[in-house]
Formats: C-alpha cells, sequence, structure tokens
C-alpha cells in the first residue's frame, strides 16, 4: 500500500498511552506507510508505548525520533489496522488523489532529484558484503558452537607445537640495522681487532690498596681468566705495565700486581708510577680515588650478553660485602636488566590493563561478559601470535613485549562496540541469529575495517631498518589479526554458551549519559561557527609543526633505562668516577705500513688531538703504546714520550711486544690502526656532533675514503638516524592508505581526503609535544605515531560513517553533525578513556621507550577526541554546506530538512534546489521575541522560517506592527522575479507550489 | 686435516696401549738422554699471519749453555731484517731466579728487563718463554695416557699429559695443560699441544726432521700453529752441540760492545 502523507494543516489525531501514566496524549499522524508510522507532537515518547485508536489499543516500539517526529513501527496486523482506520477519515477528494494520481512523495522516501537524498531510516544502512559476510559467519557459528570449538581447538596445533621453541632475546643487537654495510664493517672490524662489547666491574673501597684487598681482586682476577664467555681479562693484575724503575734500572712488562709479596715502599712507588701511564691510569686503576676496574670484552660468538652478565653476577656475589663498592655495568648489564624487565612487566602490566579495562566495561557498557571476551581474545590471539614466532624464528624481545598488552587493549575498544550492537539488537527484540545477523549489519564493516587499519598502521612500522621494530610490526600486525579471527568465533560461541547473561541494569548504563549527550553536543557543535576554536587549533597546530622540527632522535640503549633503578645508578656512579663507558673506533688504513716514522707520527698528532677533545674520557693506539715503550726504554719523562722517529728504532720496539699487546691496535701486516676512543656521550643528537668533530680531526691528517668509524656505538647511531626515515615512511604509507580505504568505504576521494585531517592532527600534535618536551624519537615513540593514526582511523570510519547516515537522514549537514556527535561521543569517549588509562600503565615501566609510549598515547587519545568529535564533524559539516551552497552559517541553524521537506511550498524540491531558492532571496535572522522588518512587506512572499515550520506570510503582513516572533526565525523575502536566474526547473517547481 | 693427523698420530689406527713407564719417567729419560751442555744454532725464523698470509723473515744467532737444570745461560740475537739486526736477548738463570737483558741497537743500550711472565711471546713470534724454555719437570705433572702409532706407523709413541703443578704454575705459563706425543724409542717430542686457562686449544707445536748429532735428537724444523691466527716456522740452519763456547757471549758486554755483529 502507498505511504498516506498528511498535510501539515490536516494532520489526524492519535492518543498515545505512555507507560505508567493514566492520560493518553495527543499527536498528530503526519505519515502512515507499510512498515511505520510518523506521529508528531510536543512531548517525546519513550521507546515503548500503546496507541489508542477505535477502540483498540495497539502496542508500538520507538525506532526514530528527531525534533518532536517520531518514527513508530507495530505488529503487521496493528499497522494495517492503523492505516485502514485513517484511510476511511480521508475525504473523498484526498482519498481519490491517494488512488488515483500523483501523491506527494513522502519526505521520507528517496528523491529523484540529485543528492542529498532522503531516505527512509531504517533502510539507510547500505549492506555491504563485508557486512553480510561477517553476519553470516557469526550466525552460522552461533547455530554451531561445536564448530567455534573445533576451530578454536585446530587452529592451536601447530603455535602449540611451536611454542615449546620460543626464546627470549633481550640482545641490543636488534636495536642494529642488521645487513647494513655499517654492520658488515662493524663484524669485520671485531673480527680483526676484538670485541668491544665489554663487561665492566668496578670496585672502590679506601683500603683497595692493601695487600688484603689486593690478593682478594687478584685472585678474582684468576677466576675471571678462566671465564669462558670473555675473550680475556684486562686488569692491573693481567694487563702488562710498561715501566721503567730507576732504582733497579729495569724495564718492567708485567702486570702492576703480579707480585704481592712487596714491601709498602714498592707499592707506593707503583701506585705513583701507574698514574703517569696513560693507557692503564683512569681506565683500569684510579689511584686517588681508590678504584680498580676489570674489563671483559665478551667473545665474538656470545650473541647474547645475557648469560655472561648473569654469570659475572654470580662470581661478583662474594666479593661485594668485601668492599665498599662493587658493581657490574656495561652492556651485558643491560640485557640482564631487559630481560628481568620484560618478565616483571608482563606480571605488572598486564594486570594492570586487565584492571582498567575491567572498570570501564563495568562502569560504561555494564559488561562482564565483555570483559571475558576481551581476555579470551587476548590469551588466544597472544598464544597463536607466540607459537608461530619461532617458526620465522622471532624471538619474544623488548618490544614484542608490549604485544599481549597492545591486543588486549585494542580487541577492548572493538569488543565494546560488539557488546554496545548486541544491546541494540536485543532492544529490537532480536536474539540468536537474527541477532548475529544484526550485528554484522550494524558494525560487520567498522569492525573489519578497524582491526584492518589498526594492524597496518602496526605493519607500517616494518618499514623502519631496525631489527627490533620490523619483528615488532610483523608480530602486532598478524597478533591483531588473529584477535579479529578470534572475536569472530569466540563471540557467537559465548553468547551462545552464555545467552542467558543479562546486560547489568545500573544507573550508569549508556541511556543515563543522555544528559551528558545532549549538554556535550550543544555546546560542542555551536563551537563549529565561532572563531576561537579555529584560531586555537589553528595556532595549536602551527606551534606544533614548529616543535617537531626540534625532534631529536635517541637509540642508545644506556639512555632507555630510568635513573631509579639500580643498573642505571651503577652506570651514573661509573661514569661520574671513571667514564668511557662507551667507544668509537677510528679504523685507519695505509697504503705501505702504519709503523714507518711518518705514519705513525701522523697516527700520534691525531691521538693528542683527538685526547683533547672534552667529551674523550680516554683513548688507545698503537702510537700511543710505542710512545710509551719509548718513553720507559730511554728513561726520559714526559720528553720521551712520543713516537720513534726510527724505522729501526720501531721494529726493535715491536719485538718487544707480543700480538696480544698489538692485536687490538694494529693488524699483523701493519696496513690498519685502530685508534680506540673511549667517551660518555649518550644522546643520539650529542654524538652527531661528537663524530663530526673526530671526523673533521681525521680529514685533517688523512684522505676520507683512508678512514672510518666503527663500533656498536656508530651503529646505535647509525640506527637512530633511520627512525626519522622510517617513522615519515610509515605515516605517509598510513595515510595513503587510510586515505584509499576511506575513500573506497564512502565512496568518495574528497571525503576520504577530508578523512585524512583528523587522523593527522594528533600525529601533528604528538611530534610538537616531542619536539618542546625533548622527547626523542626512539624505538618506543616510534610506534606511537603509527598506533595513533590506526586508533584514530577507527574513529573515523565510526564517525564518519554514522555522519552519512545521518546526513542523508536529516539533509541539513549541520543537524547530521549533531546528531553524529551524539551517538557518537559516549563511545569515543568510552574506547579512548579506556585505551589512555591502559595505555598510562605503562608510565611505570623502568624502560624509558615504554614510559614515553605510555604518556605519549594518552596525550595523542586526547588529541585524536578533539580530533574526531570536533575537526572532523566540523570539517563534514562546513565540506556539504559548501557544497550545497549553504554558505552563510545562520541558515543551517533553522533548516530543518524534514521540516523544508514536509512543506508543500518546497513539495518535489530536492534540499539542494531548496537551499539555492532560499538564498535567491532576501533572508534576515531574527531572534524570538523580535519584529520583522519594514522592508519585508515590498516582497511578493515572506517566508517565515523556524526549527519546526516555514510559514507562507504575504508582505503586507509584516511590518513593525506585526507580532512578535515566537521563536528564532529566518524571515526570506522574495519576488518571483529574484528567483528567474535559477534553473527553469527550480523556478517552475516553486511557481507550481506557490500555485498550489 | 690438522685433526686428523692429531686423530691419527694420538690414537693411531687401531691399537692403543697402556704405557709401560710412569708419565715422570719418561719425561727424566728423556731430559738425560736429550740434554747437552752447550748448544749453538743459526736459526731462520718465519712468522705467517694466517688471515693475509703475509710471511717475516728473521735470521737468529742462539747460544745455550747449561751448567745443570738450575743454572743456564743463554743469548740470541737477530742478524736480518736490517731494521731489527743486533737486537738481542740475554738471559741468565740461577734457580728460581732469572735475569734478562735487552740489547737495543738503536738506542745502544741494554736494558735490563724483569724477567715478566714466561707466558709472554717471545720477540713476536707464537712460542712463549715458557715453550722456549723446555720441560721443567719440577713444575709439572706428567701423566701417560697411552701409547700410539706414529710417525705412520713407523714407531710407537707415549701421549703424556702435562699439567703445572698449581694453578700458580698455570697462571705463570699460561697453560691450564699440554699434551705431548713422545717418540717411545728415542725419546723425542714430535708434537705439542696447549691448552689455555679455560681448557680451550690454543695452539699446536709440531717438530720435525730430526737430526742425531752424538746420539741426541734435535729437530732442524719447529711449527707453532696459532690455530687461526699465526704460524711461527723455526728452521735450524746449522748447529752444534756440546761445544765450547766463549764465556764472553754470555757477558752483558758482548751485546753492549756489539760483539755480536762486528
Amino acid at each position: 500500500m502507498k505511504t498516506i502523507v498528511f498535510d501539515a494543516k490536516e494532520r489526524p489525531s492519535l492518543f498515545i498511552k505512555l507507560h505508567g501514566e493514566e492520560q493518553t496524549l495527543d499527536y498528530e499522524v503526519a505519515e502512515i506507510s507499510d512498515s511505520h508510522l510518523i506521529v508528531t507532537g510536543s512531548r517525546s515518547l519513550p521507546l515503548r508505548g500503546e496507541v489508542q485508536l477505535s477502540g483498540q489499543t495497539l502496542k508500538f516500539q520507538k525506532r526514530e525520533d528527531h525534533d518532536n517526529y517520531f518514527l513508530l513501527t507495530f505488529k503487521e496486523e496493528d499497522l494495517r489496522f492503523i492505516q485502514t482506520e485513517f484511510l476511511k477519515r480521508l475525504s473523498p477528494e484526498k482519498l481519490s488523489e491517494w488512488l488515483i494520481g500523483e501523491m506527494a512523495e513522502s519526505p521520507w522516501e528517496k528523491s529523484s532529484y540529485e543528492e542529498p537524498t532522503i531516505n527512509s531510516p531504517h533502510t539507510l544502512q547500505e549492506k555491504s558484503y563485508v557486512s553480510q559476510a561477517i553476519g553470516s559467519i557469526l550466525a552460522f557459528l552461533y547455530q554451531r558452537p561445536l564448530i567455534s570449538i573445533f576451530l578454536l581447538v585446530t587452529l592451536s596445533v601447530i603455535p602449540a607445537i611451536g611454542i615449546k621453541k620460543i626464546r627470549v632475546d633481550p640482545s641490543l643487537d636488534r636495536l642494529l640495522i642488521q645487513d647494513s654495510p655499517e654492520m658488515k664493517a662493524y663484524n669485520a672490524n671485531v673480527e680483526r681487532f676484538g670485541s668491544d662489547r665489554n663487561a665492566i666491574l668496578f670496585f672502590k673501597d679506601k683500603d683497595i690498596f692493601s695487600t688484603e684487598k689486593l690478593k682478594l681482586l687478584r685472585k678474582f682476577a684468576w677466576e675471571l681468566q678462566k671465564f669462558p664467555d670473555g675473550e680475556k681479562v684486562l686488569s692491573v693484575f693481567t694487563t702488562t705495565f710498561i715501566h721503567y724503575d730507576n732504582e733497579e734500572e729495569t724495564l718492567y712488562t708485567e702486570p702492576l700486581f703480579s707480585d704481592l709479596d712487596i714491601s709498602k715502599e714498592k707499592k707506593a712507588k707503583l701506585l705513583a708510577r701507574i698514574q703517569d701511564d696513560p693507557i692503564l691510569h683512569e681506565r683500569l686503576i684510579d689511584v686517588p680515588k681508590n678504584i680498580i676496574i676489570f674489563v671483559i670484552p665478551i667473545a665474538t660468538e656470545i650473541t647474547s650478553l645475557k648469560v655472561p652478565g648473569l654469570k659475572l653476577r654470580k662470581l661478583l656475589e662474594p666479593l661485594k660485602s668485601d668492599f665498599e663498592v662493587a658493581f657490574q655495568t656495561g652492556e651485558p648489564t643491560i640485557e640482564v636488566f631487559a630481560s628481568e624487565d620484560m618478565k616483571e612487566s608482563q606480571l605488572i602490566f598486564l594486570p594492570l590493563i586487565c584492571l582498567v579495562l575491567f572498570i570501564c566495561f563495568v562502569f560504561f557498557i555494564q559488561s562482564v561478559s565483555a570483559f571475558v571476551v576481551t581476555i579470551f581474545v587476548m590469551g588466544f590471539s597472544t598464544f597463536w601470535i607466540f607459537g608461530i614466532m619461532p617458526y620465522f624464528d622471532i624471538p619474544i624481545q623488548l618490544m614484542i613485549n608490549l604485544v599481549p598488552g597492545i591486543i588486549l587493549t585494542l580487541s577492548a575498544t572493538e569488543i565494546v562496540h560488539i557488546f554496545s550492537s548486541i544491546k541494540e539488537g536485543r532492544n529490537k527484540s532480536l536474539s540468536g541469529e537474527a541477532l548475529m545477523r544484526f550485528i554484522g549489519d550494524d558494525i560487520g564493516k567498522a569492525l573489519f575495517l578497524t582491526f584492518f587499519t589498526t594492524s597496518l598502521g602496526f605493519l607500517s612500522i616494518r618499514l623502519s631498518q631496525i631489527l627490533l621494530l620490523q619483528e615488532f610490526a610483523l608480530v602486532s600486525f598478524f597478533g591483531l589479526n588473529f584477535a579479529f579471527i578470534v572475536t569472530l568465533i569466540y563471540v557467537p560461541l559465548h553468547l551462545r554458551l552464555f545467552s542467558k547473561v543479562q546486560l547489568w541494569k545500573g544507573s550508569f548504563s549508556i541511556v543515563n549519559f543522555k544528559r551528558f549527550q545532549s549538554l556535550f553536543t550543544n555546546s560542542f557543535t555551536n563551537l563549529f561557527f565561532s572563531k576561537t576554536p579555529i584560531v586555537v587549533i589553528t595556532l595549536f597546530t602551527l606551534f606544533s609543526l614548529l616543535f617537531s622540527l626540534r625532534l631529536k632522535v635517541d637509540n642508545d640503549a644506556f639512555a632507555m633505562i630510568k635513573d631509579f633503578t639500580q643498573v642505571k645508578k651503577n652506570l651514573n656512579l661509573f661514569t661520574s668516577e671513571v667514564g668511557g663507558t662507551r667507544s668509537i673506533h677510528l679504523i685507519i688504513d695505509s697504503d705501505a705500513t702504519h709503523t714507518s716514522p711518518e705514519e705513525l707520527q701522523q697516527l700520534w698528532l691525531l691521538n693528542n688531538e683527538i685526547d683533547s677533545l672534552k667529551e674523550v674520557k680516554q683513548t688507545e693506539s698503537v702510537a700511543k703504546l710505542l710512545s710509551l715503550l719509548n718513553r720507559e726504554m730511554r728513561g726520559a719523562g714526559q720528553e720521551g714520550y712520543r713516537v720513534p722517529s726510527s724505522k729501526n728504532l720501531i721494529s726493535q720496539y715491536l719485538l718487544t711486544l707480543s700480538r696480544d699487546d698489538l692485536d687490538p691496535l694494529i693488524t699483523p701486516d701493519k696496513t690498519r690502526v685502530s685508534l680506540k676512543i673511549n667517551h660518555d656521550v649518550s644522546s643520539s643528537s650529542e654524538l652527531k656532533f661528537f663524530i663530526k668533530k673526530i671526523n673533521d680531526l681525521a680529514k685533517s691528517h688523512y684522505p676520507e675514503d683512508k678512514f672510518f668509524l666503527t663500533s656498536r656505538n656508530i651503529l646505535n647511531f647509525q640506527a637512530a638516524q633511520t627512525l626519522v626515515e622510517s617513522q615519515v615512511g610509515s605515516l605517509m604509507t598510513m595515510s595513503i592508505v587510510i586515505l584509499i580505504i576511506l575513500s573506497l568505504f564512502f565512496k568518495s576521494f574528497q571525503l576520504g581526503l577530508l578523512s585524512l585531517v583528523p587522523n593527522l592532527f594528533p600525529i601533528v600534535g604528538l611530534f610538537g609535544i616531542m619536539g618542546l618536551l625533548d622527547i626523542p624519537l626512539n624505538v618506543g615513540t616510534c610506534i606511537v605515531a603509527a598506533i595513533t593514526i590506526g586508533i584514530a582511523a577507527d574513529d573515523t570510519i565510526h564517525l564518519f560513517s554514522r555522519y552519512v547516515k545521518d546526513k542523508s537522514n536529516f539533509l541539513n549537514p549541520f543537524l547530521a553533525s549533531q546528531y553524529t556527535i551524539k551517538d557518537e561521543v559516549v563511545p569515543i569517549l568510552t574506547t579512548s578513556l579506556s585505551l589512555a588509562l591502559s595505555f598510562s600503565s605503562f608510565t611505570f615501566a623502568k624502560f624509558v621507550p615504554l614510559t614515553h609510549f605510555g604518556l605519549l598515547s594518552c596525550y595523542v587519545l586526547i588529541l585524536a577526541v578533539i580530533s574526531d568529535l570536533y575537526i572532523g564533524p566540523a570539517l563534514l559539516t562546513w565540506y556539504f554546506l559548501r557544497k550545497e551552497g549553504n554558505h552563510r552559517g545562520f541558515i543551517h541553524q533553522l533548516l530543518n530538512g524534514r521540516a523544508l521537506s514536509l512543506s508543500p511550498l518546497f513539495k518535489d524540491m530536492s534540499y539542494s534546489e531548496i537551499v539555492a531558492l532560499i538564498k535567491a532571496s532576501k533572508v534576515h535572522s531574527y531572534a524570538r521575541g523580535s519584529k520583522p522588518r519594514e522592508s519585508n512587506k515590498f516582497y511578493d512572499h515572506s517566508f517565515i522560517i523556524t526549527s519546526s515550520s516555514i510559514e507562507d506570510v504575504p508582505g503586507s503582513l509584516l511590518d513593525s506592527n506585526s507580532l512578535p516572533l515566537m521563536s528564532d526565525s529566518l524571515v526570506a523575502s522574495i519576488n518571483k522575479e529574484d528567483i528567474k536566474h535559477l534553473s527553469p526547473r527550480i523556478f517552475q517547481k516553486f511557481c507550481n507550489n506557490l500555485g498550489n | 686435516m690438522k685433526y686428523l693427523i692429531l686423530l691419527l698420530a694420538f690414537s693411531g689406527l687401531n691399537t692403543y696401549a697402556k704405557c709401560d713407564k710412569e708419565g715422570p719417567a719418561i719425561m727424566k729419560s728423556q731430559n738425560e738422554v736429550q740434554s747437552v751442555k752447550t748448544e749453538e744454532e743459526s736459526q731462520e725464523i718465519v712468522i705467517q699471519d694466517l688471515s693475509t698470509g703475509k710471511k717475516e723473515s728473521r735470521s737468529v744467532k742462539r747460544f745455550n749453555q747449561k751448567e745443570n737444570n738450575d743454572n743456564k745461560k743463554s743469548v740470541l740475537y737477530f742478524l736480518e731484517p736490517a731494521s731489527i739486526k743486533g737486537a738481542g736477548l740475554l738471559s741468565w738463570t740461577e734457580g728460581d731466579s732469572e735475569n734478562q737483558w735487552l740489547y737495543v741497537p738503536e738506542l745502544k743500550k741494554l736494558q735490563r728487563i724483569a724477567s715478566g711472565s714466561r707466558k709472554n711471546y717471545f720477540m713476536g713470534t707464537d712460542f712463549t718463554y715458557a715453550d722456549l724454555e723446555g720441560e721443567n719437570l719440577k713444575k709439572n705433572k706428567y701423566t701417560c695416557s697411552q701409547e700410539v702409532k706414529c710417525q705412520g706407523g713407523k714407531s710407537l709413541c707415549y701421549v703424556i699429559e702435562a699439567k703445572p703443578i698449581n694453578e700458580g704454575e698455570a697462571r705463570n705459563i699460561g697453560y691450564s695443560k699440554r699434551m705431548l706425543l713422545v717418540d717411545k724409542k728415542d725419546l723425542i717430542t714430535l708434537k705439542i699441544v696447549f691448552f689455555d686457562l679455560k681448557g680451550k686449544k690454543l695452539k699446536t707445536a709440531e717438530y720435525a726432521n730430526w737430526t742425531q748429532i752424538d746420539k741426541v735428537w734435535r729437530p732442524n724444523l719447529a711449527i707453532m700453529d696459532r690455530h687461526g691466527i699465526q704460524k711461527t716456522f723455526i728452521k735450524v740452519n746449522e748447529r752444534k752441540l756440546n761445544k765450547t763456547i766463549d764465556e764472553i757471549v754470555f757477558a752483558k758486554r758482548y751485546l753492549q760492545k756489539e760483539m755480536h755483529i762486528k
């Protein structure tokens, strides 16, 4: 049966009884169709009620309500009864018109003219293939819970086998770029000159030079010589101390404390002498500070430093009580710390995140089930991904440790949407298979897209050249996709098994946030056309861009540990007392030999210049060694401290040195030397300047192709430099992907482009705050941007799709955004808040990048909320207003598309045609209580447009003597002549409507 | 290949037997049989870097005088290449006390050097001072584990494990143990495998081109292989045993006055 539309002035009454009230209320019937009844009235209708008609009481459900228009649905037979009753009430003329002639097209039905079109509300959402597929999967699995169980078990077999081989690797090597030319050069250098991964054992005691303490340390040195993981032991008990004893007229080339059965005087003499040794003093011993140090280069075949670190810790333990200060530091301690922290963090952060999510779920959506489902999804997807990793030789490392927490939080946000959809479905009395299909239709596409875009956000991190991040990207990508699969399998199973579990009905349900929703929406959307927020956002963006230029990078493992940790305290103490925790090796090639006097002199000069740099703690080179030998052999004091000037003397000195002395400094064929520079420069930005200084000094002595810098320090620095490139690459890739996805989703490239703005705004803010607060780009912070863009895209998808739906419903872009915000504010705030709180738990991590990750994630989530709830809707409003020619801001506030469509004046006209018409008129806005202007009376027609009606008033009635206006109004005054320039179609329609 | 030779050398093809004597007895016999009062050698030392293949050649003259097991004197000096010609090392050992002097021709200085660690490498070669001293029966514990076929199956050899008597001695020489292959008949050491303080194989010495002079056997070729790093070849071009050597040779002024290169 065709839809019956009643003129505004001839609407029949309908009595509606509200639950719990005795009285019935009078509403006017605007429209009756085969599926719904639209009534209008001043009082809001509840979700359910009863209609009194012709002695019958008919129950209804309210599906939609907008501006005092309410769409009600009934049982089929009840609606037919209503239709019949009202048809009886039509006049014969109207009945004939309805039966035979052109009926006015229902404003609710699709217009034949250009968009925006009006669609029936409940058929608005186009069902996509993805939604249907997801709905079908959910429905299928709901009916067959055993298949769900079978799938979960079967898909777990391979991971179950693999997970036994999972390994943990806290190695700092993963912070480096593995296959680069620099890495190859470094490996060749290590092969040639020995390892630069040092374990350092530090002892300080006021009586450290007493015979008793020295014997303890000497015994310790002997034990360390048997340490299987070390290449050698450098200490005052094992390393050659070249010195000439004037009294004995003897040159000594044995360790300082090889013999402890010496007199006090001799010991004092030795301690005085060693302070003149530029190679050993302040490196292995500091006499004034009562410090003795052991340096153990870890053998190159040992890949992970954790095991040697633990062994040394065990060896050191018995000695700690014998010395005031005794500790281990260096790279092995970092890996031990990282390994222990990885275990600890799982025990702390995961439970903390679970607690936060539990509170959010209970408070916002009152669902413990949602929490259970989330935990299940996290558990299974983590199990699967950790079980698959061994097949690809990916260990659990510093960043992959975050993955369970990330899966937990991101799955939670989607499960919130699922359970909201379930609630909505149950409100519509749907259950079982129908409910599953409803979920699919309602959010299936969005669900798929959000998992997809978020996981892509993580995958974009793969562009980094740092192995740690590449592995993290892959693992999180697959982990999130596994989470999606588990969600699809488990949700129907859970609902099937626990279908009787009701959602709580507490006082804090989403429904009770209505007051908040309205308040928020009204105050927020009124800002759309205010200049203040635009200025604030523009200034914020500009300042953020400016500060982002200060962004630094940092990949230094030592700097990644918080100062309050014991390992960092030890490192800081060592740095302040001795220093030289890091090293750079300057490798210099010679065409002939470095042991010619000229080459050696050149090296000696360069060594001295480098020694004078303030960042340098110690240096070692063959030039220094030979100079020291020369000084001692000659017994000439500091005057003799220079390289030998004759080739013969150099050769003769070399006879006294063994390969063990020379191998770390010069190759056997003497064509390549290594100048070791020990320093404490930690940040990548300071290191950049330091490296430049060394390069500049080296260039002044050697051609550029004859030297290069290497060491783990350099590799870390080079890896840090790639962080910026990979970050930019990752963001650009994500932007393009989101642009394509959203353009396809909305079938509009312009909308896709527009959707980038709310996604990129938080990123700009992120880099701005990092630049402002000197938070560097490191392995932790560089993933924040990728995660942010993924999460922001989720909200954008939900928001934009809601907007498109509301826009087609209301036509008015501004109203559409109001409703969109009203509908989305709570889910967006819920998910953002829960994510922010969850990520903020990382603030307590001992690993600085994790803390930065947590804090910055909170910050960008706040920006994303502003972006999604203000910038996105504002942009959409402006876009559509401009597109539809509705430039003037005030028009939108009163032009209710529905009211316009219902008006006979604008019958058969599309929204853009209506806007064009009104624009062509003389439009004045009036506040409630004001009177129209005199000038209006000179127009053919004036229309008083309010938010709920349009009246055609003859111009003569509009003057200063007329009654004040009852509400905020627009008065559009028009002459036919004024609209002739409009398209003939608009002119014709309007004239026809005027005639009618 | 080396490991195969070692395996064959140490374990034989299909026969091994228990030692018919104890280790200390074997080594004592070796010492008695192979000891001489004086030795004079002209040697060529070639040091080869295994990574580059580059070789350095040195020409050396060496004199040893042994009064008894505790008192010894030795002098060694370089004749070639020209850059190190005249550089020499003089050692006097009396019991546990040792004095050494290094002559640096460029400085014209005879510098007394501390005996230093016997585990230090000698003059850039792969032989340590301890390696060149010969077997010190008092400072090592010898255990014969088996007899094996050696020298291409032509003779039998003792496999003897030599361990320093205590940890201190081990630290002094830098080895946790050595494995010796000693020819049963002639009591000559054909091969020694050295193990560092961690118990890892460090280097291998092989002695070949044996000649007998006055019933005493001496190798004309010694090869020390520091696996993967460097090899040292010591070739003896000329040797005199038990001939009288002028005492002046072992005096300080011999080097100081450069009498050795005049």
